[in-house]
């Protein structure tokens, strides 16, 4: 569950990125949030696990009330699959880096072992595990960033862009793989045709400020709406291409 | 920038030489690692004025890309690329050490010329097993290995991620390099009045995906370097291996073998 009360964020340069932002996203629920370039997207995720500090309001990851002292529990039970795997996949083959969080975890070797087996088999991605991150394609990549997150086996998941520089088949993987995750998750896109299909309910962000908070079907088929918040309709409702 | 493509070529090349499956490479990468480092030890600590005495050391680099199925001749070339600066390393020699040190067909020999033919075929040598090393073994395999032999756990971190890391700084060279070409299409490659806007950029670029790496290291639980990753033990194969390459190794090292075979043919003559 996640539960955000006037959040605000001010950039170092006083430009305010988030501005009494409000919501909850109950558990189990796939959430939406769309907006513009600029919107305020991006930062809400990372302001929801303390990589941008908020300077004002209140936010619940997980049943865990973000503040310093409880980032490192709040990251345990959050995971954040950041816009660019290239980001994310940082160690020299996919099994370590999907080993990486457990092993911080303080996790023993044998139950690492078993832990990254079973998210490597969760995903279908077995045999990239002896596989150099770089060398991964970028469906694949996309893949095994969210493995990385997965095997902290954290309670709410936060996705930057999921389907940012895929391929029509690539997307379409990660598109079914979202549908069939048994997580809560908020998830940060551009890709309106992929919101419909996956998210329930979409939160719409516009110059930092929540615009609307609903029904993905009702909030991604309104025209109006959309236009003002700097966006179209989904592809496959009839907006341009 | 098309050296930087063969740059980017050449390192997936020796990526892709690791992943074969040749006796060689299925031997125990702390086996490989050990009889590497004996290796060039061996030869660094022959005497400076004695470069015949690396002439049995050759054995390893051709038996070993053999037994591989390693390409030689690409070794060869690239190994090639520490000369210049072995090459000016050793050039001092020639100048300050003139005094005739042996004679070589009634020819004298200066000092200088046999210690500067001797830092040139050491770090040729030291530089093409090292290469044999990393195209017979993975990466990840060679961490671990330096973890279990108590490198620091930060420093194996630095080396992995430097490693991970220079492939997608050279693919934003690359591709900035090809924006840069486009626009400019009568320049041969980067004006030098441009480069140190270039040189900035990619530096400014590095700098943000270091920060995002930080924060995805964070975000999965970071708080400073992990041991970790997964131990097998040698088995008897890779001890034999071991031993048996250490044992050549020191008997190179110790024994004249130039001098041996030389005193033998003397002999026999």
């Amino acid at each position: 569950m996640i539960e955000v009360k006037g959040l605000y964020v001010t950039y170092p340069d006083g430009t305010r990125a988030l501005e009494g932002v409000t919501f909850l996203v109950e558990e189990g629920e796939r959430v939406a949030l769309i907006g513009a370039n600029g919107a305020g997207k991006s930062t809400l995720l990372m302001a929801l696990v303390g990589v941008c500090e908020a300077s004002a309001g209140s936010a619940r990851v997980a049943g865990i009330e973000l503040s310093k002292k409880n980032l490192p529990a709040l990251r345990a039970h959050a995971g954040v699959v950041l816009q660019n795997p290239d980001d994310q996949l940082f160690c020299a083959t996919v099994y370590d880096d999907v080993a990486f969080g457990p092993r911080n975890l303080g996790m023993r070797e044998e139950d690492v072992q078993t832990r990254v087996q079973s998210v490597l088999a969760e995903l279908g991605i077995e045999k990239l595990q002896s596989r150099m991150p770089h060398r991964l394609s970028g469906g694949e990549k996309r893949v095994a960033a969210i493995a990385t997150v997965l095997s902290m086996r954290p309670s709410v998941v936060l996705f930057d862009e999921p389907t940012s520089f895929l391929d029509p088949r690539a997307r379409r993987q990660v598109a079914n793989l979202l549908k069939r995750l048994p997580y809560t998750m908020l998830i940060a896109t551009h890709d309106l045709d992929m919101a419909l299909e996956v998210c329930g309910r979409a939160i719409v962000l516009q110059h930092g400020r929540m615009l609307a908070d609903g029904p993905a079907k009702d909030i991604l088929t309104d025209a109006e709406l959309m236009d003002g918040a700097g966006l179209e309709l989904p592809l496959g409702l009839g907006g341009r291409a | 920038m098309s050296r930087l493509s063969d740059a980017m070529a050449d390192l997936y090349a020796v990526e892709q030489l690791a992943e074969k499956d040749t006796p060689v490479h299925r031997m125990h990468p702390l086996a490989k690692l050990l009889t590497a480092l004996a290796f060039v030890v061996a030869v660094v600590s022959c005497g400076r004025y004695q470069p015949l005495r690396l002439a049995p050391f050759t054995f390893y680099p051709v038996l070993l890309s053999a037994m591989a199925d390693l390409p030689f001749g690409r070794l060869l070339r690239r190994a090639a690329l520490a000369l210049p600066f072995a090459v000016v390393a050793g050039a001092s020699n020639l100048f300050f050490d003139t005094a005739p040190a042996a004679h070589l067909w009634g020819v004298p020999v200066s000092g200088g010329t046999l210690a500067f033919a001797s830092v040139v075929l050491k770090a040729y040598l030291s530089v093409l097993a090292l290469l044999i090393l990393t195209a017979t073994t993975r990466l990840a395999d060679l961490s671990a290995q330096l973890v279990r032999l108590k490198v620091p756990p930060v420093m194996v971190t630095v080396l992995t991620m430097t490693y991970r890391y220079l492939s997608t700084l050279m693919e934003e060279a690359s591709s900035m390099s090809a924006a840069y070409a486009l626009r400019s299409p009568y320049a041969k490659g980067v004006k030098l009045a441009h480069m140190g806007q270039f040189a900035g950029q990619l530096l400014i670029r590095s700098a943000d995906r270091a920060e995002r790496v930080y924060a995805a290291m964070k975000l999965r639980g970071y708080a400073g370097p992990v041991p970790g990753g997964r131990g097998v033990p040698m088995g008897r194969k890779d001890w034999v291996y071991l031993i048996g390459v250490l044992a050549a190794v020191a008997a190179a090292r110790l024994v004249d073998v130039p001098s041996a075979v030389g005193g033998l043919l003397g002999g026999m003559a």
